[in-house]
Order: C-alpha cells, then structure tokens, then sequence
C-alpha cells in the first residue's frame, strides 16, 4: 500500500463551525469571550457530583432548541446541535437535496465514554440498561441519519485528544478521496461518574472558594484541571469542493502529527520525545518550519504533570523558535471540554486567526519556571497570526497537533 | 470524485477466545515469544482489554518465529485501532452500583483509563511499548465496520508504519446480574490483524468504494447493512491459520471474509497468493 499523496485540491478547508461550548453557542460569541478573557467556570449544583462541599465546573449555558430531540440524551443533543450549527455555518442545507447532494459527506465523532455515559443517566434515572444485553445504535449513526449523511461515519476515541483524532480522520478522508465534505469533532458532558473518577484520581482541583481562579494552566500554583462540557464540529471540505460552490472559507487544517508515549495509562511520560515527535509530524506534514508557526494553542490542562511535560515537548519540538512564538491554554477559560477539547482548541486557533489576536491563558499570575515559554498571561495580544499548532494530549499517552491556517 | 481502494496485507493475525471464568488466569499468564507486560499490568483492565491484548502478544510471538520477516515484532511506529463492542459494562455497572449506594467516594480512579473506548487501544500501545497513535473506535454495535476504514486510513498518516487492528466482542452480550458480574460461561473474543505495508502475509485487508452516485438513493446509510459476527470472523481465519482457508463467508466472490458498508463501500479479507506465486504469475 503507497500512501496517497497529498494534493492540493484535496486540501482540508474548514467551511463550518458549530459549536455548544460553557464560552457561547457560536463562533463570534465564542471569540469575543476568549479574546475578552472570559471564564466559562461556575459553582454549580454539587449534588451527586463529587465530595466537595460546593462544586465547580464549566457546564453548558444552554443548548440550542433547534436540537431537541426526545430520542437523544443530553450528549447527543449537544452534539447534535453543534452539527445543526456547523451544516448551517457552511451553507450547507439538507445533504440530500443541498449544494452538496452530489458529494459523499461523513460524520467523525471524538466522543470518549458514550456507552458509559449513557448507562449512567439511564440507571440514575432507575433504568436497567446497563445489565441488559441490548446495544443500541451508536450516536454517531443517529446523528448521521438524522442529519442526511450517507457517507461513512464513525466514533473515534483517544480520551482528551478524541475530537482532534476525529478533524485528523476526517482531513484523512478528504485527502484520500473517500469523502468531499466532512464533519467532525466531538463532545462531551459533566457526569457524576466521571466527576468523582476524574476528583478521585487527583486530576481535578479542589480551589473550590475561588472557581474562577482555579483553571491556572502553566501557573506555580495550579492544582489540577476544570471540568467542563460541550462540543465543537467543524465542517471539512476538500479545497476544489469548496471553491467550486463558493463556499466562505475560514482556514485550512493543514497537518496533523500523531504519536503514543507507550509508558503510562495515566501519567504523561517525562520523557518529552514522542509529545514532541507529534508536534514536528504536524509541522512537516504542513510544511512550516517552527519558525513559521504564529500561536501554540497549548493542551495545557492545569494538571501539575502535563503542563510540565508540555512545555518540555514544545521546547524540544520548536528549538530555539519557541522564545518567540506566544502560547496560551485556553482550557483556563473553557474548563477542559475533554473529549471536545480538541476541537473547541481548533475553534479557539480560528478566533486567533480571523482577530489577529492571541488569547490569554487566565489566572497565569507567577508562570511555573519549568514552564519557559512564551506566556500571555491574563490579557489578549495582539498578533499577526497566520499559522497555528494546537496540542491535544490524552490519557493512554495519546498525542496529538494540528496545524491549522489561514486560507490562503 | 474518486473511488479510491484501500488495500493493505495483513502480517500476521491471532485470536484469543476466552470464558469469564478463566478471565482471571488469562490477566496474568505470559504468553511465549512475546514481548512481556509489565508486571499486574492487567489488574484493572476490562475483559475487552485482556483478550485484546493477548490477541497483539500470541499474533507477535507468531511474527517473532517467521523466518526472515524484516518487521521487528515489537513495531515501534505502528498505530493500534481496538474496536470493542460494549467494553466496559461490568465495571460500569459496579461502579454505578456503588455510586448510588455509598456516594462518589467509590467511584474507582480507573474506571476513566480502563473503561473508555480509548482503553484497549491505550493498553495495547502502553502494555507492548508501541509508539505509534492509538485510538479506540466504535464501542457501539457498528464497531467492526468503523474499525477497518479507520485502520486503513490512519495507514497514510505520516509517521504510521503499519497498524495493529484489535477487535473484540462478547460471542453473546451477557445479562449481568445487580452487582455486575458476568456469567462465567460467557464467552469474549479478540481477533488481532497486523496491517503492515511491507508484509508478504497470506491475507490482504481492502476496502473498495462504488462511485457516490451509485449508491444515490433513500437507502443510502452512513450505518453498517448488518453487525456482522466477530465470532465468525475469527472462526474462519482460525481455519485459514489451519489449512489455507477454503471456507468463505460472505457475499464476495472469491475472498474469505467481506463486509458491506451501507455508504458504498465493501471490506473484503483476502487470500493473497504466495509470494512465490505472485512472482509466477508475473513471469
């Protein structure tokens, strides 16, 4: 088998955003609150939840009532509303009689724990799902017939890096010819079994007098990362597709770098070289060099270990170009969307690049000193920003980048 | 609009069929020849996850033995797609159990790392030191259809050498009873495929698509035509490993194993000719 070859025509455009995010429900909304440095990060009602006195997290405000649907569960309404979004925010209408009824269109869902979740809310609500042998069908498939897709459509997991693997699927797809048009990323939801796995594990962090405060990616003081929710779909269409129908253009996934640590099921290796290995995949596969890259949106999540490791793995990846390329999580504002973290990233490099501004990382108030990079703490700098990587890194020592440009 | 054709050999396969029953002993045994877990490695880990891993260990020590094969068995760069169908019921159902009769505090730190769809895939590429991306795929009912145009794909990806695909089902999905426990005599399976460009292997994993206006109409679904048997499946190339495979299941014509998609396309398991008969037939 050759590996195809990557041509110009079958480039990755990204033709629709869609979003249901703690930060808005669309994409200016969404870009206003990071450049404004907005947190997302809310009390909420701690019952169930963890064993916390008051709780936290970066929950939904609402979901968007175009996607209510009694056959789905919470999850797959907020997918699925963030894919109604993105389909619109394309121009794209019904995908059997619209502008793309020609095309083979596929759906690609990072969606990590879908079975776990949806035996839980069945069995907290006094169900019996999760001892019967029925497997219903997967969401990925109900959300495909529901919104007229016919191509292939599959569910990707690579824990807090699933919804990038699923823009990385999907850009795959075009390049190949297997598809013309794709939509892709993932969600996730704040659930009582992953609160307490995740609080459990230490993963989480316990500044419950300060919420807003408590997501600090790359501070001295962090203590672990914000649990939030959402989804983040993006349209992807092969360059000549888009061009031939006019469609708007709001940049170009133009790499992609994968790789696997293979030393824990948890824990980030120390070892920075296969972090780093992903991130120079991503660069060569977009053919920019570390010194062509204007933003590292960093994974960053606020956990003690990871952020460490990422800024070892960002330094090893870019060299001596590191001290000048500003890098910022954004995971500070939004919580950490896990399973969607990947693709809400890709949304927040889009911001960037249509504001020419970078956003903050928030709460950085005394930058860890084994984090040595080029921080923008607090505030939003202005930026030429042509080109940008976006870290996603997972439990199973999942890593992943993505380069993500300006249409030329 | 293309009709591209992914087609890549398969190295080297395995299954592994183990009872609930026996699932402890399996969780500890070494197998011959293969690279060797790290100690109580599979303490935690989730029926799916123990025979799949067993599955990558016995399809390794077999490419160990091949003489000549170029490929060392450990694959550094290769990716691992594991598409279990169900994983993790038993665990949920406990923790869940649990969660509503003691509270959050024993919800236990693994169940994120051992009972997401990422875990068997994460436990392949941790246990066996594979370096290459890892991703679980599926989990649902559609997971062997999911996880062979994913693995085909994620072959052009730069970096990828090859790729571990590892399936794995319950033969029949278990009731379980109120505390979650599973049957003892319920049957979990795992078929592991070594997808390897650079292989002579006796099998050759495709994927054809027919044009998109072919397959136009109100039947046109992004869903599998049918959930196929992974049982089945490992029976037939447990017989192929056997005697050269003259069993088909399928609707090909002429291949060992095929899967209709329900968006136009097909994943056909083939006998590839010996490489030796190749070179025949070329001459």
């Amino acid at each position: 088998m050759t590996r195809a070859p990557l041509r110009a025509d079958r480039s990755a455009m990204i033709t629709g955003i869609g979003a249901v995010t703690p930060l808005g429900n669309d994409f200016d909304t969404i870009a206003a609150a990071l450049l404004a440095g907005r947190s997302g990060v809310v009390e909420i009602d701690s019952a169930g939840f963890s064993r916390e006195a008051r709780q936290f997290a970066a929950p939904v405000a609402a979901i968007p009532a175009v996607a209510v649907n009694n056959s789905l569960d919470r999850l797959g309404r907020i997918c699925l509303a963030a894919a109604h979004a993105a389909r619109a925010d394309a121009g794209l209408g019904d995908l059997r009689g619209g502008p793309v009824a020609a095309a083979r269109v596929g759906l690609v869902l990072g969606i990590g724990a879908e079975q776990l979740k949806g035996w839980e809310a069945d069995f907290l609500a006094g169900g019996r799902q999760v001892f019967s042998p029925d497997r219903p069908p997967s969401l990925v498939h109900r959300m495909a017939t529901h919104l007229g897709i016919d191509g292939p459509a599959v569910t990707v997991a690579a824990a807090c890096a699933s919804s990038g693997y699923a823009l990385a699927l999907a850009r795959r797809w075009i390049a190949m010819g297997l598809v013309d048009v794709c939509l892709a990323g993932g969600g996730d939801i704040l659930s009582p079994t992953g609160f307490a796995a995740f609080y459990n594990l230490r993963a989480l962090s316990r500044r419950s007098d300060d919420p807003v405060r408590a997501s600090r990616p790359f501070d001295r003081d962090r203590d672990g990362f914000v649990m939030g929710e959402g989804s983040a779909v993006l349209v992807l269409e092969a360059r000549l597709h888009a061009e031939s129908r006019g469609a708007r253009v709001r940049g170009e996934l133009a790499g992609v770098g994968m790789s696997g640590d293979a030393t824990h099921m948890v824990i980030p290796s120390d070892d920075p070289t296969e972090a780093a290995r992903a991130i120079q995949l991503a660069l060569l596969d977009a053919g920019v060099t570390p010194a062509g890259i204007d933003y590292v949106n960093a994974h960053a999540a606020g956990t003690p270990v990871g952020d460490v490791a990422e800024a070892a793995a960002i330094r090893l990846a870019l060299g001596r170009a590191a001290d000048g390329i500003p890098v910022s999580s954004t995971k500070s504002m939004s919580g950490h969307l896990v399973s969607a973290a990947a693709a809400f990233e890709a949304l927040a490099c889009l911001a960037a690049i249509d504001r020419q501004t970078i956003p903050p990382t928030l709460n950085l108030d005394h930058p860890d000193p084994r984090c040595r990079l080029d921080h923008v703490p607090h505030v939003a700098r202005p930026h030429p920003v042509a080109v940008t990587a976006s870290n996603s890194f997972g439990f199973g020592g999942a890593n992943l980048c993505l380069v993500i440009r300006r249409a030329a | 609009m293309t009709t591209p054709h992914l087609s890549c050999p398969v190295a080297v396969h395995a299954t592994v069929t183990c009872r609930a029953a026996g699932m402890g002993a399996l969780r500890d045994a070494p197998v011959p020849g293969a690279p060797p877990l790290p100690p109580r490695f599979l303490r935690h880990a989730d029926e799916h996850t123990v025979v799949g891993i067993r599955a990558v260990q016995e399809a390794m020590a077999t490419l160990g033995q091949s003489p000549g094969n170029p490929r060392d068995s450990a694959s550094d760069r290769f990716a691992v797609v594991a598409a279990p169908c169900g994983a993790g019921r038993p665990a949920s159902a406990r923790t869940l159990v649990n969660l509503r009769e003691e509270g959050p505090v024993t919800v236990s730190p693994h169940v994120v790392p051992q009972c997401s769809l990422h875990a068997v895939a994460s436990a392949v590429s941790v246990g066996l030191r594979i370096h290459g991306p890892n991703i679980g795929v599926g989990g649902g009912p559609e997971a062997l259809s999911e996880a062979f145009v994913t693995a085909l794909s994620l072959l052009d990806e730069p970096g990828v050498e090859g790729c571990w695909l590892v399936l794995t089902a319950w033969d029949e999905e278990p009731v379980l009873d109120d505390r979650g426990d599973v049957p003892g005599d319920a049957v979990c399976r795992a078929v592991a495929l070594a997808l390897d460009r650079a292989a002579t292997g006796s099998l050759r994993l495709s994927l054809r698509t027919v044009p998109r206006m072919a397959v136009i109409d109100a039947a046109a679904t992004s869903a599998p035509t049918d959930h196929p048997s992974l049982a089945a499946l490992a029976i037939l190339l447990d017989q192929a490993g056997r005697d050269g495979g003259p069993n088909r299941l399928g609707d090909c014509d002429g291949c060992l194993w095929s899967l209709r998609l329900g968006w136009g396309a097909m994943v056909n398991l083939d006998l590839a000719l010996p490489a030796r008969e190749q070179r025949r037939i070329a001459a």
